[in-house]
Order: C-alpha cells, then sequence, then structure tokens
C-alpha cells in the first residue's frame, strides 16, 4: 500500500547574522537607542556627566513599572487607558490616609490598595460584561480623575506639619551605591515579568490570547480569566508607579499622572508591541522607554521646552513604527526566500 | 458561508469582466449550488467571456473546463485540452509520482463505545444521538447548511447544547471546551485561520498549545521539553517547515492543519472531532491526511469526521450517518453506502425501494 508522501520534516540548521537581525526587534531597538545615546553625547554636553544617567534611572522608573502592565496587557489585546487616573488617585488617597492616621505605612497600603481595586473594576467591566476596553478604561480615567478632583476640591494634600517618615521618601530619593532605589525596583519587576511572559504557561496564554482569541479558547484557554488577570496586573503597576511618585512629591496632586499612559503606549508601540496584540516582548517596550526617556531628558538638558519633547517622541514613535514595518516586512521575504 | 460566496461571485459578474478568475469556488457551495454556478459560468462562455477556474475538484475541471492546466510547488507542469487527459494523468501530474490508494484504509480494531451522545439539542441541531466505539471513524456527511459543523462545536462546547455526552461513561458539562478536553475530547474546527492556528506564533508554539498545562512544571514551560514534543510530532506526521519556530502563517495549508492535529494529538484524546478535515488542501497532503486518521482509528481513538465531500466519508469512514436539517436522515455501515444514498438522505428524502 503505497501512500505519496513528500515531506521529510524540518532540518534544524543555525540561523546567519541577517537572519538574526532581521528576526529580532529587540536588536534593531538596541541599535536605535545607541545612535540616540551618541548623538545626545556628541550634540548637548550638559548631558555628558555620569549624573545624567543615574537622574534618569530615577526619573524613568515610574514609567518603567506601568510599562511593564500596559505591554502585557496589550499583548493580550487590551488596553487600559485609566493608569495615569490610577496614578493621581494613589497620591491623594495615600496622603490623605497619612494625614488621618498619622501612620504612612498604613497610607502605603491604602495607597497600594487602589491599583487591585481598578485593575478588579476594569477587568469585570471588560471580561463579564462584555465591554469594549478601550473605550471602558477611557470612561474609567475620567471617573476616577473627575472623583480626585471633586474630592480634593482640585486642591493638593499636602502633608503640612506632619513629618512624612525619610523611610517612605526613600523609596523615590534613596540609591543603592550609585544606582538609585526605584530604578533597582523597577529592573527587578522587569525581569521577574519578562521571565514569566517568555518562559511560563501563563505568558504563552498571554500571546495566544492576544494573537488569537477563538484559537486560544478552543485549545482551552480560560481567556477572560487571562484578561482578567492582565487588568489587575496593569492597575497594580499603576499603583506601584503611584507610590513612587507620591513618595517623589510628598503631595497628593489631583493632576498627577496626566497623559502618563499615552506616553506609556507610545514607547511601547515604539518598542514593537503590536496594538492588535499577540506580537512584540516586554524588553522591547523597556527600550521604547529608555529611547524616548533619553532623547527627552536631553532635550530638557538642552533648554528645549515640553512642547518640542512632545514633537520628538511623536516623530520617534513614527520613525520607529516604521523601522518595525520595515523589518517584518523584511523579514518576511527572507524567511519565504529561506523556505 | 455559502451565502458569502454567492453575493461574492454575483458581484464579479455583475462587473461585465471579459475575463473571470474564479479561485476554489465551490468550496462552500451544495451541489445544486454549484449546478447554478456552472450554469452561470456556461452562459458567461456564450457571452465570450473567458474563465480561468482555479480548483482541486477534478470532478469539476471535467465538467467545465476546456482546457487544464497543471501547477505543482509553484511551477506549471503542463496544458492540454482537457478531452485528452485522465483524471488519474491529473493527478500523477499534481503530486508528482502515481497516487495509488488514495483512501488508504484499513479496518482497526473497533472495541468499546467511547462516545455516547443522546438527545442533544443545539444551534441547528436536533435531537441528536450517536455513539462510537474505539478505533471506529464515523462520518457525518450533510449538505451545507445541515448542521454537521454545529454538532461537533455542540459537543466541544463551542455552542450552547442540551442533552447528554459522554466520554468512557463520564459526563461532559456542555459549553465548557475546557471539561471536553479534559474528559479527552479534541476538536479541529473546519476554520483553520479563524479558530485554530495562532498565526503570529511559531509552528512548535502552535503545537503545544493545548498541552501547556501538562507541559509546565509549577506553570514554568520547560523548553527542552517542549522542543522534543513538537519535534517529534512534526516528524511523525511530516511537517514541511524550515524550522520549529517558523510562523505558522508561512505554512501552506496542508501543513496548518497537521500542526493543528499534532496539537490534539499530543494530548492524547480519546475523541477526536474532524470538521472538513482536507478543506483548502491539495490532492498528496489530502491523502496524508486520511492515512493519519487510519492510523489515528488504529490507536483506539474514536474519530469522528464532519465532511461535506462525499468521496472523503464514503472512502475513509466505517459508518456514515447522514444529516438534513439539524437532524440524522440515516446511517450507512461501510460497504452499504452509495454516493445516491448518501445524497438522497442529505437531501430529506425517503430512499426509494427499487
Amino acid at each position: 500500500m503505497a501512500v505519496v508522501s513528500r515531506n521529510e520534516g524540518y532540518v534544524a540548521r543555525r540561523k546567519g547574522f541577517i537572519e538574526r537581525l532581521l528576526g529580532s526587534e529587540e536588536l534593531i531597538l538596541l541599535l536605535l537607542l545607541a545612535l540616540v545615546a551618541i548623538v545626545v553625547l556628541v550634540a548637548i554636553p550638559p548631558a555628558r556627566q555620569p549624573r545624567t544617567v543615574f537622574d534618569l534611572m530615577r526619573e524613568l522608573s515610574p514609567f518603567l513599572i506601568g510599562t511593564i502592565g500596559m505591554s502585557l496587557l496589550m499583548i493580550g489585546g487590551e488596553f487600559d487607558l485609566s493608569m495615569g487616573s490610577v496614578i493621581a488617585l494613589v497620591t491623594c488617597v495615600t496622603m490623605a490616609v497619612f494625614l488621618r492616621t498619622e501612620n504612612i505605612w498604613i497610607a502605603v497600603a491604602a495607597g497600594l490598595a487602589c491599583g487591585p481595586l481598578v485593575g478588579l473594576l476594569n477587568g469585570v467591566m471588560v471580561t463579564r460584561l462584555r465591554m469594549n476596553s478601550l473605550m471602558t478604561t477611557l470612561g474609567m480615567q475620567f471617573v476616577i480623575r473627575g472623583a480626585v478632583y471633586v474630592s480634593t476640591n482640585k486642591a493638593p494634600i499636602l502633608s503640612g506639619e506632619n513629618n512624612v517618615p525619610d523611610a517612605f521618601l526613600a523609596l523615590y530619593h534613596s540609591s543603592l551605591g550609585p544606582i538609585p532605589t526605584p530604578f533597582i525596583l523597577a529592573a527587578a519587576l522587569i525581569a521577574i515579568f519578562y521571565v514569566i511572559s517568555t518562559q511560563t504557561d501563563f505568558g504563552r496564554r498571554i500571546y495566544a490570547v492576544g494573537g488569537n482569541p477563538s484559537a486560544a479558547r478552543v485549545s482551552g484557554i480560560n481567556v477572560n480569566q487571562v484578561k482578567f488577570i492582565l487588568f489587575l496586573i496593569c492597575s497594580t503597576s499603576a499603583a506601584i508607579a503611584g507610590m513612587l511618585v507620591t513618595a517623589q512629591i510628598k503631595t497628593g496632586y489631583f493632576d498627577a499622572g496626566l497623559g502618563y499612559e499615552l506616553t506609556v503606549i507610545a514607547a511601547i508601540v515604539l518598542g514593537g508591541v503590536s496594538l492588535s496584540g499577540g506580537r512584540g516582548g516586554l524588553i522591547g517596550a523597556v527600550l521604547g522607554v529608555l529611547i524616548l526617556g533619553l532623547s527627552n531628558k536631553a532635550l530638557r538638558l538642552a533648554g528645549a521646552a515640553t512642547t518640542t519633547q512632545m514633537l520628538a517622541t511623536g516623530m520617534f514613535m513614527i520613525f520607529a513604527l516604521y523601522l518595525h514595518t520595515l523589518r517584518a516586512r523584511l523579514s518576511t521575504s527572507w524567511r519565504k526566500r529561506q523556505a | 458561508m455559502s451565502e458569502q460566496q454567492l453575493v461574492e461571485i454575483a458581484r464579479a459578474l455583475s462587473r461585465k469582466a471579459r475575463i473571470l478568475i474564479m479561485d476554489e469556488p465551490t468550496s462552500a457551495l451544495s451541489p445544486v449550488e454549484v449546478d447554478n454556478l456552472f450554469g452561470s459560468i456556461r452562459r458567461l462562455e456564450e457571452a465570450n467571456v473567458g474563465v480561468i477556474y482555479i480548483s482541486h475538484k477534478l470532478e469539476e475541471v471535467y465538467q467545465i473546463a476546456h482546457r487544464v492546466t497543471v501547477f505543482r510547488d509553484g511551477k506549471q507542469i503542463t496544458t492540454k485540452p482537457v478531452r485528452e487527459t485522465l483524471p488519474q494523468d491529473l493527478v500523477t501530474w499534481m503530486v508528482g509520482r502515481e497516487l495509488k490508494d488514495y483512501f488508504p484504509k484499513t479496518t482497526a480494531e473497533i472495541g468499546k463505545p467511547v462516545l455516547e451522545v443522546s438527545h442533544i439539542d443545539a444551534e441547528r441541531v436536533r435531537d441528536l444521538s450517536l455513539s462510537i466505539a474505539s478505533g471506529e471513524v464515523v462520518g457525518i456527511f450533510g449538505l451545507v447548511g445541515a448542521g454537521n459543523h454545529h454538532v461537533g462545536r455542540a459537543l466541544f462546547g463551542d455552542i450552547e447544547r442540551t442533552g447528554d455526552v459522554k466520554i468512557d461513561g463520564k459526563a461532559v458539562k456542555p459549553a465548557s471546551p475546557v471539561d471536553a478536553i479534559e474528559k479527552g475530547m479534541a476538536l479541529l474546527s473546519e476554520n483553520r485561520r479563524e479558530d485554530g492556528i495562532v498565526p503570529l506564533l511559531g509552528v512548535k508554539a502552535n503545537i503545544t498549545l493545548a498541552s501547556l498545562p501538562h507541559l509546565a512544571k509549577l506553570g514554568w514551560v520547560m523548553p527542552g521539553q517542549e522542543t522534543r514534543a513538537a519535534a517529534e510530532h512534526v516528524k511523525n506526521l511530516s511537517i514541511k517547515t524550515p524550522s520549529l519556530n517558523q510562523p505558522i502563517r508561512f505554512l501552506s495549508g496542508g501543513n496548518q492543519q497537521k500542526v493543528i492535529m499534532a496539537r490534539w494529538l499530543m494530548m492524547h484524546p480519546r475523541v477526536l472531532i474532524l470538521s472538513e478535515p482536507t478543506r483548502g488542501i491539495d490532492v498528496g497532503a489530502k491523502a496524508e491526511i486520511y492515512r493519519l486518521i487510519d492510523s489515528m482509528a488504529h490507536e483506539g481513538i474514536a474519530v469522528l469526521v464532519i465532511s461535506t465531500e462525499m468521496p472523503e466519508v464514503l472512502g475513509i469512514c466505517d459508518r456514515i450517518l447522514t444529516m438534513f436539517e439539524g437532524r440524522v436522515t440515516g446511517e450507512f455501515r461501510r460497504g452499504e453506502a452509495t454516493e445516491e444514498k448518501l445524497l438522497a438522505a442529505a437531501a430529506g428524502i425517503d430512499p426509494v425501494e427499487n
């Protein structure tokens, strides 16, 4: 009984350099970061001090932490536009509870609790009530920030006579050796979630849910559960970022985090995460934050206005998007020629 | 689906084209609709419109074409007037060597009933009962719209249903693919692209998608184990891919289908439901899939093949059920089924005793 079988199966072979380059978004971003660094060092003398790097690490930490949550959520195919308002909420809740209880750690607990709480609300609305995440979280953003405005009467909550313990302020301002503490926290969280997203069962499920939710469901993956967890992670990461901000400004500030989520999304998209989900990684997103952070800091050091920074952010984003599209197309045609 | 296709065809016809290119136009059409289509094509012929008809269905080529060109692996093999060719010749050209035994059916040892379905009701399915034994290949044949595809989805839990479904005596919860998988059911849907492959992931990741909980210790996916398992399946199913990490969207339809089969075989299912397993796949790959189905039956899996292709169910099934408007209208053993009987039952016509 003869049956046709033309296929021999695959043969493992080593990847050439070009294939590696074309296949890796992260490498391209690393090169871009190096390029920006070189340009900055050459063109902007004030940036040449070692201080610049460490200041940058400290300033970017809240963004890096929020990026973790948002990029995982976006890979899973959803959005959370409420992150910035969560930051404002955290600063106000923390300071308000501190003034009331005079115990900073109870205040910290209360502030951090805002994260999972908002995440729960977002998660339930999107997975149970099947609402569109972009619109829902945008609405939440207005609700939360509006609530903060109303309850603070648009006045900052100052610590006044109460001394905020140095231990708390150290969260943002201290350093371990030359490395700022918040950056160490951010780096640790990035490492943990990088491992989770690439090596674990759950991480694989995130990519499947984002890439093709129907296929994921038919393969036995609980899509709603995965998305719910991602919303929790995202809002909690915003809350942690918000706590760093609170330690930084020592105030309950109603406009804290304004525009935060858009900056984060810009960095993530720059980093190669697709808006439609299923593609991209944490490393790329982190590199995106670094590229934008470095260029904007350099512009600030050179005396540029915030408007110029916005211009730069936009241009980088579009340029990086073009690079990614180009890379994807070249990689596809390269692979097709190989296969 | 077929209604959508008819609209597309109508749109093309309304453009008053000089040349019309049709790519697999009948894949989701019933025999009656195909006849209508061919009527339109003949009218186009009379209006001096040229038609390029791309198809892998040989019987259609013989019905409608004047000349036929055979392609294989992207190369043009030959062009001949249809009258000068035999079907075997076409197949040989398409495949590159002689294809004996297109349906390599051997009888596997049939054991105890594995899948027992009683009186289920679902969207487009009315009061369906059936039972499949280990090693048995049962087919459900129906025309488009008969509800046969919905049977698979109802059993698996993709759509709501009432009634009892038991695997090895254990009840399967309705509307829960997770429970169905746990009890040993696997479903290959007819829409590879919509709910089969995850296009952005690689071959390896697609193969192991349903087995993640088993491959992971404490949530950790062991990379070596995963690669070995995937490589083994790629070898056993002869999946053609340059690497395990090749994004699955670059593979041909037949190989994608094999990847999805590997995904389910990795789970060692008791019941495998295949919905249109060879849709959109070329002749050579079809034969391989039939061989695979046969070998799975030998391993004791209860196989349910849901198909609208008559030669397919006639060729590989031990028993064939026919469906019409959501109900089972006939059951035929291998050997007693003929094309006429199947078509009659699937069209809801009572068999006439000759």
